[in-house]
């Protein structure tokens, strides 16, 4: 049985006009606990600053860049997923927040059981600091 | 014996295993790991769909008997869009998707009519339920339809108010009183008010998205996702 360390895990981050929050996303990945083996962050066809967000963050994070020209983000995961050289892709989006140990939480869950194909987890909705009534709606919404 | 008990005790800790693809249950791509052996076999994603993309891919793992696991560690947080038109659009294509999904996987075809007791409990606030559930009940067999009892009622009570049957307007009672008193704090009363319009009105265009795409393929696929009671503070 082949043990899985956070080297063996690629994770693929689809983006569209985003760039805020992907920066967000980034700085996060850099506090992660471990480092993946690459992180491909597929551009969906942007317009705004996109491309000069993911060139910062090349130098500190092993970051694949690639551009999806067909909206859609089937298109662009298809797109994702052939550039992984990883054992495990793992899906984020550019809005998300993983926890420090999310590669060990990955590797152990894959490790401690071998059947698994698919590992997914809760998506816990993150509030903004001064939260609007609005926002207080999506975090009932999707809060399970 | 004993280790195949605590093996599996091990397993119920650590992992929560999802026992069946229940409608509303798979992984969102937000949070979404997969052996890139397994996934090369099952296919890439579907890029003929608008939405529900990972919804079509969860239940290709299933259909093909791969085994999709969720570790309650493994928490994503996630920032989502917080503007009324994105929210309504967003779930406007949720509407628009699952039917499409419903009619890609043959084996999901036929009507039932499913209740979610989690909302019912939760409704009548009798306990925490998490470890309730979900309980389908078959009913006519006629295309493919999957409705919540939520949505039952919605339905029910806009019809009631185009025919204005007096028996109808109970149900329109219902859903008002089921809507409003979810989550209502009664010290602030328009917070509250305008939360469930929300609440509503993003319904409303689930269900919209849901009957344009469906009845135009001969499906219906309608099913409510509120998971839970909110408990909403309004600070």
């Amino acid at each position: 049985m082949i043990e899985f360390t956070a080297t063996d895990i690629s994770i693929v981050i689809i983006t569209r006009n985003r760039a805020a929050l992907l920066k967000k996303a980034l700085e996060r990945l850099i506090e992660l606990n471990e480092r993946p083996k690459e992180i491909i962050v597929v551009d969906n066809a942007s317009t705004d600053t996109t491309r000069s967000v993911i060139e910062n963050y090349q130098s500190t994070l092993p970051i694949v860049y690639s551009y999806e020209a067909k909206k859609g983000v089937g298109h662009a995961r298809n797109n994702g997923i052939k550039l992984c050289k990883g054992e495990i892709i793992s899906f984020m989006d550019d809005d998300c927040f993983p926890p420090l140990n999310w590669l060990s939480i990955i590797c152990d869950s894959f490790n401690a059981f071998d059947e698994i194909s698919v590992l997914g987890g809760p998506v816990i909705p993150k509030l903004p600091e001064k939260p609007k009534l609005i926002d207080r709606f999506f975090y009932d919404l999707y809060r399970f | 014996m004993l280790l195949e008990i605590l093996e599996k005790d091990k397993v119920s800790i650590f992992l929560k295993k999802e026992k069946e693809p229940v409608l509303q249950q798979f992984f969102p791509t937000a949070n979404y790991s997969v052996k890139k052996k397994d996934l090369l076999e099952v296919g890439e994603f579907d890029t003929s769909l608008i939405t529900c993309e990972d919804m079509d891919l969860s239940f290709r793992f299933f259909e093909k008997d791969f085994k999709l696991y969720r570790n309650i560690n493994n928490k994503m947080a996630h920032f989502y869009r917080s503007t009324y038109k994105g929210l309504l659009k967003q779930w406007f294509d949720y509407g628009l998707g699952h039917p499409i999904v419903y009619l890609k996987h043959e084996k999901r075809k036929g009507i039932f009519i499913y209740m979610n007791f989690k909302t019912i409990y939760s409704f009548l606030k009798l306990e925490e339920v998490d470890d309730i559930k979900i309980a389908r009940i078959p009913y006519f067999k006629y295309g493919y339809v999957a409705i919540d009892a939520f949505n039952i009622f919605f339905i029910a009570s806009v019809l009631g108010l185009l025919v204005n049957n007096p028996y109808y307007w109970l149900l329109v009672l219902f859903l008002f009183i089921f809507n409003f008193t979810r989550g209502f704090n009664w010290k602030r009363p328009i917070v509250s008010t305008v939360y469930s319009f929300y609440r509503i009105s993003i319904n409303a265009s689930y269900l919209l998205g849901g009957l344009l795409s469906g009845l135009s393929r001969g499906t219906l696929a309608i099913e409510s996702s509120w998971g839970k009671n909110p408990k909403i503070s309004h600070d």
